[in-house]
Order: structure tokens, then sequence, then C-alpha cells
């Protein structure tokens, strides 16, 4: 069907996206109606469906065939020792340009007025808002005492637990019957991939509807006031991307360019739905059929990034925690520095599982103990984050990206040729 | 066999004093209604200064009925005793000069179900000076944003609270941040030796401060914007006031909530009420009240009655 594939042309998805832009800002009471907000949310479902099973079925079958080729513990330990090390870094980072941007310094008097009046808004209800789950919850709630109900309610973190005992147990176990189970459940994780790769064909359409009316909601007040954090989170996102790009060169010796006609369709998708697990398919199927890289460590990989490695909430957490002492006029010395570095990689990794709105609250548990108020400042952040939340998602994917080719094996030839094969099979 | 045994005399003592206070008071009721200028209070009521709905008007003496209702009634007018300085949403001067505000139209309504008009007394200088407006019968009741307190019940009855006030906390942040203690026991937090806890000087809220939080210090100030001041600032914890006047401050400077977190405690009211003499003009009004259903919410008088300029 060559008329369809239109539809998945760069210009059908811009246009698709602009288009959005447009009604959003010049026919707002289209864009603001309720059909048209259900309309995207159908899609996005749809994606979330396709989702969850993949990251089950993968997770389960490629740590079990790593069990089975004898390389589990190095290849783990490489993958916890690179996440650390790269959410550092993204919060080193985002404190490094908070305290050279000075966002929070010498806020003037009409963006003083409009947080006021955000504010107001929040004491009618007397709430600021903010979640109450501890650390001490979220590692306590690893463990699901039902799988099925994890898997319903889709706790990301006890979906992970679950899996990875799962395809461990099932790596120890050989024989033909285990070779079946998971050949079963790439084929699970393939059924969903595929249907995800359809849908992208409504893409355009999909944009168009999710665009306008996320335009249509932006308050530009609240873009104005908080200009410089919004610019400085968008810098910080660039610099991500181009670190990530620098990687990726340096590790497999794909040009920038190339890399990003590679992975344009994954960025699209997180610009656009603001979720880098939507757009975790296409990083899939590039990092495996483009970048040529081992197909089971890749889909041990990147799920596992995803979802546990949230750069873009270490970002914004780090650039916050900076905001928040220059907003109140607290010094922050060396040391505090560092201990800043710290607290926002631990509030980002209490986010797991969580939506971005929900997860800024988490980081109330570290800011308060550090002597930094953030109830007001929060719902100035939750106010700005729609704003940011497209630009950090597309560093965040970028950079699982990056850690990916970092962590997985370079593919052997003939795992290509049998890639090539089963699609062929599943194709005709 | 009783324990207080009475006597035959004490019995008739009794009636005989009961008689002659009904008859006493018959008379100077009769006396008052057929001729007020005779009336023993009447020379300290002729200097009494009371404002009609024009607040910049000349201030025409009206003299009140003593507060009961049919001497009102019979009268054709209410005076209602409303405290000099004005306090919005209640009662303050509006754009164009004139008397406005929540309690004003209470007043208003009340006479205009009592059948008779409704005029205003703003002699008193202070809260306390109306209830002894209302107790001295210069005023018939006494509608001035007026809370009940045991002091002033001594004085004047009171009806049923027509709007209950919250008693509000506003908390600097930071200080709230860096005492590293549970933000849902706000109160508890307050209450600790070594914290400091503003009250503006000569307002209930001093007393009420002591009484809520015994273990801190209580410093007062002289003014709102003294009080208000010294939060942003962080030089106290916290200040304690009323619902409105921190609801007032807020929606004027909403940019001072990154400064500053507002709480209503949620078990301490102030309630308010009307100021009343007669025990009939009492019943009348908690029915007027009932029946009509008043009671209001400060969000609602503050969205209701445009704030005036300049103030």
């Amino acid at each position: 069907m060559p008329s369809l594939k239109i539809l998945r042309s760069t210009p059908a998805i811009f246009g698709g996206a602009i288009g959005g832009i447009l009604l959003g800002i010049f026919a707002p009471e289209f864009a603001l109606h309720p059909i048209v907000g259900k309309l995207g949310e159908l899609y996005l479902n749809f994606l979330r469906m396709c989702v969850l099973p993949i990251i089950a079925a993968s997770l389960m079958a490629s740590l079990a065939k790593v069990f089975f080729a004898g390389y589990a513990g190095k290849f783990l330990t490489r993958t916890v020792v690179t996440f650390v090390v790269a959410l550092v870094a993204v919060s080193a980072l985002g404190v490094l340009i908070a305290a050279i941007g000075r966002p929070g310094a010498n806020l003037s008097g009409d963006a003083r007025s409009t947080f006021g009046k955000l504010l107001v808004d929040s004491i009618v209800s007397t709430n600021d808002g903010q979640v109450t789950r501890s650390l001490q919850d979220v590692l306590l709630g690893t463990i699901p005492s039902n799988p099925f109900e994890a898997l319903s309610s889709a706790n990301t973190l006890q979906i992970v637990f679950f899996s990875l005992t799962f395809g461990i147990v099932l790596g120890t176990i050989r024989g033909a019957v285990s070779d079946d189970l998971v050949k079963l459940l790439e084929l699970i994780t393939k059924i969903f991939e595929r249907a995800m790769s359809a849908a992208l064909l409504t893409l355009p359409f999909a944009l168009l509807v999710i665009m306008a009316s996320q335009t249509a909601q932006l308050s530009m007040d609240v873009v104005a006031a908080m200009a410089k954090l919004i610019a400085l989170l968008y810098v910080g996102a660039l610099l991500i991307i181009i670190g990530s790009m620098a990687v990726i060169h340096m590790r497999i010796g794909v040009s920038p360019l190339r890399q990003l006609q590679i992975l344009k369709e994954s960025l699209i998708v997180a610009f656009t739905t603001r979720s880098s697990i939507s757009a975790m398919p296409s990083v899939l199927r590039a990092m495996s059929d483009e970048f040529r890289l081992d197909r089971d460590s890749v889909h041990l990989v990147i799920p596992l990034a995803v979802l546990l490695c949230k750069y873009s909430m270490t970002l914004t957490f780090a650039v916050t925690l900076v905001f928040i002492s220059q907003v109140y006029f607290i010094s922050l010395g060396p040391i505090d520095y560092v201990v800043i570095v710290l607290a926002a990689v631990l509030a980002s990794v209490a986010t797991v599982g969580m939506p971005g709105l929900v997860g800024i609250g988490m980081l109330s548990l570290v800011a308060e103990p550090l002597g930094l108020p953030f109830s007001a400042i929060s719902i100035l952040i939750l106010a700005t984050f729609p704003i940011i939340d497209p630009g950090i998602t597309v560093a965040n994917v970028y950079l699982n990206a990056a850690t990916g080719v970092l962590v997985a094996e370079r593919s052997e030839a003939e795992e290509i040729e049998e890639a090539v094969a089963t699609s062929e099979v599943a194709t005709a | 066999m009783s324990r207080f045994p009475v006597s035959r005399i004490t019995v008739v003592g009794a009636l005989i004093v009961a008689l002659t206070l009904t008859l006493t008071s018959s008379f100077a009721s009769g006396a008052q209604r057929t001729t007020p200028t005779t009336d023993t209070t009447s020379s300290a009521r002729a200097t009494v200064p009371v404002v009609t709905l024009d607040a910049n008007a000349a201030r025409v003496p009206v003299p009140a009925s003593g507060g009961h209702i049919a001497d009102v009634i019979a009268a054709g007018k209410l005076v209602v005793g409303v405290v000099s300085v004005d306090r919005y949403p209640f009662f303050y001067t509006d754009a164009g000069g004139n008397l406005a505000g929540s309690d004003i139209d209470l007043a208003k309504d009340i006479a205009k179900e009592l059948g008779v008009q409704a005029t205003f007394n703003r002699n008193a200088t202070t809260f306390d000076g109306v209830v002894d407006l209302v107790a001295k019968g210069d005023a018939d009741i006494g509608i001035s944003k007026l809370s009940v307190t045991l002091p002033r019940a001594q004085k004047t009855r009171f009806t049923k609270p027509y709007i209950e006030l919250a008693q509000g906390l506003m908390l600097n942040r930071v200080e709230l941040t860096a005492a590293h203690a549970d933000p849902s026991d706000l109160i508890g937090l307050a209450n600790q030796p070594g914290r400091k806890i503003g009250a503006v000087t000569g307002t209930s809220y001093v007393g009420f401060g002591k009484q809520i939080f015994p273990a801190a210090q209580i410093v007062e100030y002289g003014d709102k914007a003294a009080l208000f001041g010294a939060v942003i600032n962080g030089d106290v914890l916290g200040v304690l006031y009323d619902e409105n006047e921190i609801k007032q401050y807020i929606f004027e400077k909403p940019d001072r909530l990154i400064e500053v977190k507002v709480q209503m405690l949620a078990h301490h009211t102030d309630p308010i009420a009307i100021s009343v003499v007669d025990p009939q003009m009492q019943y009348w009004l908690d029915t007027y009240l009932e029946l009509k259903a008043v009671k209001l919410s400060v969000n609602d008088l503050l969205k209701k009655y445009a704030r005036p300029e300049g103030k």
C-alpha cells in the first residue's frame, strides 16, 4: 500500500504537528472541545496498551537469553554503572546551568504576580497539591503481592521486578521448553511492536488533535513569567542531546545527521506525546535494525533505561532545587551543590512509574530536608511543566538510546539474518 | 425536707419586689413611648451623632428606642451601632461616598422586614464601644463584625452567628521548611518554646494566640502592615489573624504567597453575631437569620463587594 506510506513521511508528520499548533492558537474553541481531547487520548491509550506487554515480555525474554549466553553478571553490572553515571552527569549539568543562568534571581514584578495568581487558586483549596509517598514506600513497594494487580494498575516498578525475577529464573532452566517460552515472549513483543508501528500511520491525525489541545491549554502568562527557567531547561535538553550524539558517534560511528534520521520517529513521538515509554518501541527498532546492536541486550537495556532512568526528571529537579535557593535567597556552598546533585538523582528515581506531573511532587522528599521550601514552587513548576516536558522528553529518549548503545553488545551477523527472516515471516 | 428552707416572709418579699420592678419598667417604657424628651438618658442621646446611609452627610442625632422591638416598630426606625472605622467588606465607604458592605445590607434588610427605616450610629470608636452603645440603649442593635466574647456577653445578648470567620495562620515558608517538622500539624509546629507568632496589639488575636500556642512567644505588632511585614521578613515563624484580613491581603498581593503559606485553622473560629438587649428582639433576629438562611462566607463577600479604591 504505497499510498499509506505518505502518512509516515516527514512532511505528513510535521504537517500534522504544525496544523495542530495553528488550530490551538487560532481556533481554541475547537481545540478545547472535549471530543478533540478525547481523540488524542484515544491514540495515547492505544500506545499505552501496546507498551505494557512489550515491557514485560521483552524484559523476561531478553534477560533469559542473556543468562543463556552466560554474560548476565557482567552485562547487568555494566548497565547499572552506566545508568548511575548518566544520572549523576545529568544532575550535575542541571545544577551547573542553573547556577550559571540564575533563573530564580531577581524575578520581575510581573513574573511574581503571575506566580501569585497561580498560588491564590491553590490556597482556596488549602492544599499544596503534594504527593505524599516516601522513599521507603517506593522501595518497599517494589515487590508486588499480586503480579496481575501490578499489571492491571500499571505499577511499573512492580512489573519490572516481576519480569526480572521471571527472566532470571527462566534463564536458569535450560531446555527446549524454556526456549519455546522465550520464543513465545519474543513473539508477543513483536506483535505489539508491529501494532504500534501500524498506529504510527495515524500519527499525523493524532498530532493534529494532541498539539491543538496542548497549545490551546498553554498559559502565555506563565510562559513569559518562567521564560528564563524554560529557556535553561531547553538548553539543558539540547546539551544532553549533543552529548548523547557524541557518545553514539564515538561508540558505533554513526554520524549525528544519520542518527537524527534513524531516531526521527522516536523523537517526534517523544516530543508530541511527552512520553518516553510511547517512543520506546520505535527506539528498540532503531537500535536493533539501524544501529545493528544485539537484539537481546537492546531489549533488556532500553526498557530498563526508559523505566528506571528518568533523566528528564533528574534535570528538572536539579535545576528546580537551585532555582528555589535563588528565589528564597538561600546561599549554597560547594558541598550544598554536591548534595543537590545527589538529591536530584534520588528524587528522580523515586518518581519511577509515575506520570511526569505526579512525579514532580516527589521533589519535596529531598527539598524539604535540605531546607528548600518547595510547596509554592511546586505549583509554578506544575504550571510550567507542559511547556518544558516535550523538550526534556526528547533529551530523555536520546540519552536512553545513548546509554543503550554504550551497554548493548554489537550484533552478530547471523542474528541480523535471523531477525530479517522472522520479520519476513511475520510480514507474509 | 428542703435543704434550703424558704420562709413565707421571703417569698412574699420577693413577690413584692418583682411586682414593683414590673410596674416601674412598664411605666418607664410608657413614658418613653409617649414623651421621649423626658427620658432620663435623652440629654446623653442628644449628643450622639448618628449617620444616615450617606457616610459624608451631616451627622443628625437620631435617638434609639432602647432596643425593644415594640418601641422600634412604634418609632419606625432601627438605630444600628457600627464602629467608626471601616472594615471592608463588612462596612466601608464606597466609591460614591456611601456607607456600604455586607453588615450594612444585613441591617437594611432587617429594618425592611421590621417595616422600619435603618439608621446608623457610628459614634463608637472600638468594637467594645458598639456593645456599650447597645447596652446603654443608644443603639437598638449592633451589627459591626462583632465577635462574640465572654466579656461582651456580660453586657448584651448575642444572636446566633451570621458568619463564622476562620482564624488563619500566615507562615514564612523558609522558616517553616527550616523547622523540619510535619507540615500537616502546623499548630503543633508553632506551639513550641522559642517559636514566635505575631498578632496585632489590641485585637482578640493576641488572646487567641496565647490560647492556641501557649508554649510559643506571642509578638505584638501595632498594625496589619507591620504584622504582615514581620512574617514576610521571617522575623516571626507565623502570624495569627482572621480569615478576612488574611484573604484580603493575599488577594491584593498574591505574589506574597511565594514567601508565605496561608492556612486556615480548622477548629478555631471567630463567631460574628448581632448584639442586642431585648429578648424578644433577639428571638426575632434569630428567627430572621434562620428563616432567611443567612450564613455568609468571606470568599463570597470579597467577591460580591467591590473593593473601594485606595483602600
